[in-house]
């Protein structure tokens, strides 16, 4: 018998053995981040991904995100893991290899070269607490409220949301913080009792204390958005509160979809890998030049020195924002970008000029055409990678909302056919389901009568949040129309398509839309169908939509699953 | 009670980590460590050495850890050395397929030093909890 081995404390030869290794490591590290990139920039214009060709990338990257970490270079591992991952999907799915490589791109431009071990940059100071975080695939929210709380059903309602809910006394805040790593704090004051929120920082360092045993200790998990409630927000109670470092003041008990809305704001939408630069210029070393600046700063440029040439361009680069010279020698840059414009896959993308022309005359007649900026040659570096960033997200936001219902945030009618296309299309290539729900909201007409259109929007927006929350990321979700909605679910059969849709009919119904007196409650039908029972994506809408219509006949507040069948009693199966 | 590790064989290709496994599992865990840089030398020491434990990196060039693993269960000397993996893509899954070729547990990389011994001393327990009659 042996007693367990005790790890004794390091000693100070350790230590500096461990630091002469973690100097060895840092020293090497440029050139093996250096390396990295030179193999993804001889990759990435392959035209196919051939794993084979793939593997000495993938095994530098996989080295460097294995040891990292070890080394105290947190972030390096992590983006290296998330860079592994998309090479292997680069093999895996060649028809999204074009995103694929932009969004490498875009996680190497992350890759920073004289990244220091993120352990020397556990400073208080350093804590960036407002920074947008990827949002969590499920979200941890604690709730720390009184006894008797106005907003005691709370958790009820974000439970149907699809996060994980704690109620803890304020009073114990600090254990469940470290036991829970919420992702959200909501805290409820109480003037009376003299009960206000601790700051961040009196919050970090009692969390801290309480999590002494946990080594990796508790900066590690991050620190939590803070919402307050609060039953009379004043402007003094919210500057409080900003000094404290938390988000908002909101009113108690707050209103579901407000505070939905709060929430999501905590978090980044995910950008489409990196802006899309076409530079038209007729001076090829300004034109390489300016690439080159635009390409140090991440964003992937094309040039076109030829109206020919940008004809060409265009046919197969995406666009997010032109960058054009004023004066060409067969079209001015007015000409052409009003030729640009007439063109509806162009919408939207915006054009700067370049031009050493100081005329403001000239100006006006090329924003009256469509260009969105002038700048004067020689262009500051920063000035323009700020400009053409800015005018790329805009352009980019802008395009997102025609793609995109305004009241729910979904997907329009049109886009999300588009998605049922291309899904349907891998669908079929890779031989798997593909599900396809269409959802009716019931007697929704009646709540608008009876309660007005506000609380109908309301009932709208809280379903496809509820939507949201529910689906995977894969899944797709749209507003086809009206108080209809479009579900696409790929890899799942119709079985499976049922049983999701079930369980969300079950928990929808229950939600409580009106916070008034008068509980508001909706319930919706829905019909399934499944390729490969039906081939197309039409007839997988209409069978969807027929199924449908069977639930509302049937009595509503149900899901029905559409057969082969479906369609031939409706006369002819529509392939 | 399982018996205390003294001497351990590490496979692994990388030499950054080698240096700090190394460093960590000597200074901070007390063991006895002998490096093996890739599969092959592994199948050459290993039945030399007769460790109490060999810890093995997953990916390799030429032969990987589970194909060094598979070999190493068909040399009857060898058979019975417990071995783990270390890798930096852990899901449960491939645990769970590592475990079914044979290995003890997974260490996921990164790793921190200054606890990757006590990681190696559980894995260890936990082998000799589950199988004491083998032990």
């Amino acid at each position: 018998m042996t007693g367990p081995q005790q790890t004794p404390e390091p000693s100070a030869a350790f230590n500096a053995r461990l630091e002469e290794l973690r100097r060895g490591y840092a020293k090497g590290l440029p050139d093996e981040i250096a390396l990295i990139r030179q193999c993804w920039g001889l990759a990435r214009t392959l035209p196919s991904f051939d794993p084979l060709i793939l593997k000495p990338l993938r095994t530098h990257v996989h080295n460097l995100a294995g040891s990292g970490a070890t080394y105290g270079y947190d972030r390096l591992s992590r983006l290296m893991q998330d860079i592994e991952q998309k090479i292997d999907l680069l093999a895996d799915f060649p028809e999204d290899a074009g995103r694929i490589v932009l969004e490498l791109d875009a996680l190497l431009a992350e890759v920073d070269t004289t990244s220091v071990p993120s352990g020397e940059q556990k400073n208080w100071a350093e804590l960036d607490i407002h920074r947008p975080r990827k949002r969590p695939d499920k979200l941890k929210v604690l709730l720390a409220l009184a006894k008797d709380s106005p907003s005691s059903g709370l958790d009820e309602q974000l439970l149907h949301y699809g996060m994980e809910i704690r109620v803890c006394d304020p009073e114990a805040l600090a254990e469940r913080l470290v036991e829970f790593h919420p992702d959200i704090l909501l805290f409820e004051e109480d003037a009376e009792s003299n009960r206000i929120c601790p700051s961040l920082r009196n919050l970090f360092d009692q969390a801290q204390s309480q999590s002494d045993n946990d080594k990796m200790g508790y900066s590690e998990k991050g620190i939590p958005d803070i919402f307050i409630l609060n039953n009379q927000p004043s402007i003094a109670t919210r500057v409080r509160a900003f000094r404290n470092g938390a988000r908002e003041v909101l009113f108690n008990p707050p209103e579901i979809s407000a505070l939905l809305a709060k929430i999501d704001d905590c978090f980044l939408e995910q950008v489409g890998g990196a802006i899309h630069v076409l530079i038209i210029d007729d001076d090829k070393e300004l034109a390489q030049f300016h690439a080159n600046v635009l390409e140090q700063a991440g964003f992937k440029v094309e040039i076109a020195h030829t109206a020919a040439e940008l004809e060409q361009k265009l046919g197969n680069f995406s666009v997010d924002v032109i960058l054009m010279d004023l004066h060409m020698p067969d079209y001015n840059g007015i000409e052409l970008s009003a030729a640009l414009r007439q063109d509806p896959s162009l919408y939207g993308v915006p054009i700067i000029f370049i031009s050493v022309e100081q005329d403001i005359v000239r100006h006006l007649g090329a924003i009256k055409v469509g260009g969105d900026d002038f700048l004067i040659k020689p262009v500051a570096v920063p000035y323009l990678i700020a400009s053409v960033e800015t005018r790329a997200r805009r352009g980019r936001e802008l395009r997102s909302l025609i793609r995109k219902d305004g009241l729910t945030g979904l997907f329009n009618h049109v886009s999300i056919e588009d998605s049922l296309q291309q899904m349907l299309a891998r669908a079929i290539r890779s031989k798997t389901d593909l599900s396809v729900a269409m959802i009716d909201l019931d007697y929704f007409k009646k709540v608008n009568d009876n309660y007005g259109h506000l609380v109908g929007d309301r009932v709208l927006i809280d379903f496809a949040r509820f939507l949201k929350g529910r689906l995977r990321k894969s899944d797709v979700v749209g507003r086809f129309g009206g108080e209809e909605f479009m579900l696409i679910l790929p890899d799942t059969s119709v079985e499976h398509g049922r049983a999701l849709l079930e369980s969300i009919r079950q928990s929808f119904s229950i939600v409580n839309h009106n916070t008034a007196a008068t509980p508001v409650r909706v319930t919706f039908s829905a019909g399934v169908a499944c390729h490969p029972d039906f081939s197309t994506a039409s007839t997988l809408i209409k069978a969807a939509d027929t199924a449908m219509y069977q639930a509302k006949e049937q009595g509503r507040n149900r899901v029905i699953t559409a057969s082969r069948e479906t369609l031939q009693t409706e006369g002819g199966n529509g392939e | 009670m399982a018996p205390p590790i003294s001497k351990i064989v590490y496979v692994e290709d990388e030499p950054d980590i080698q240096a700090i496994a190394q460093m960590a599992l000597e200074s901070i865990g007390g063991f006895q460590v002998i490096l093996c840089s890739c599969g092959r030398e592994a199948l050459e020491v290993i039945p030399e050495e007769k460790p109490d434990l060999i810890l093995m990196d997953v990916m390799m060039p030429e032969l990987d850890g589970p194909s060094t693993l598979k070999a190493l269960k068909g040399m009857p000397e060898c058979a019975s050395i417990p071995i783990a993996f270390m890798t930096a893509k852990v899901q449960k899954s491939e645990i769970a397929e590592f475990v079914g070729l044979g290995a003890i547990g997974v260490i996921s990389k990164p790793f921190d030093p200054m606890t990757l011994s006590d990681e190696v001393r559980s894995l260890w327990a936990k082998a000799h909890d589950g199988t004491a009659t083998d032990a």
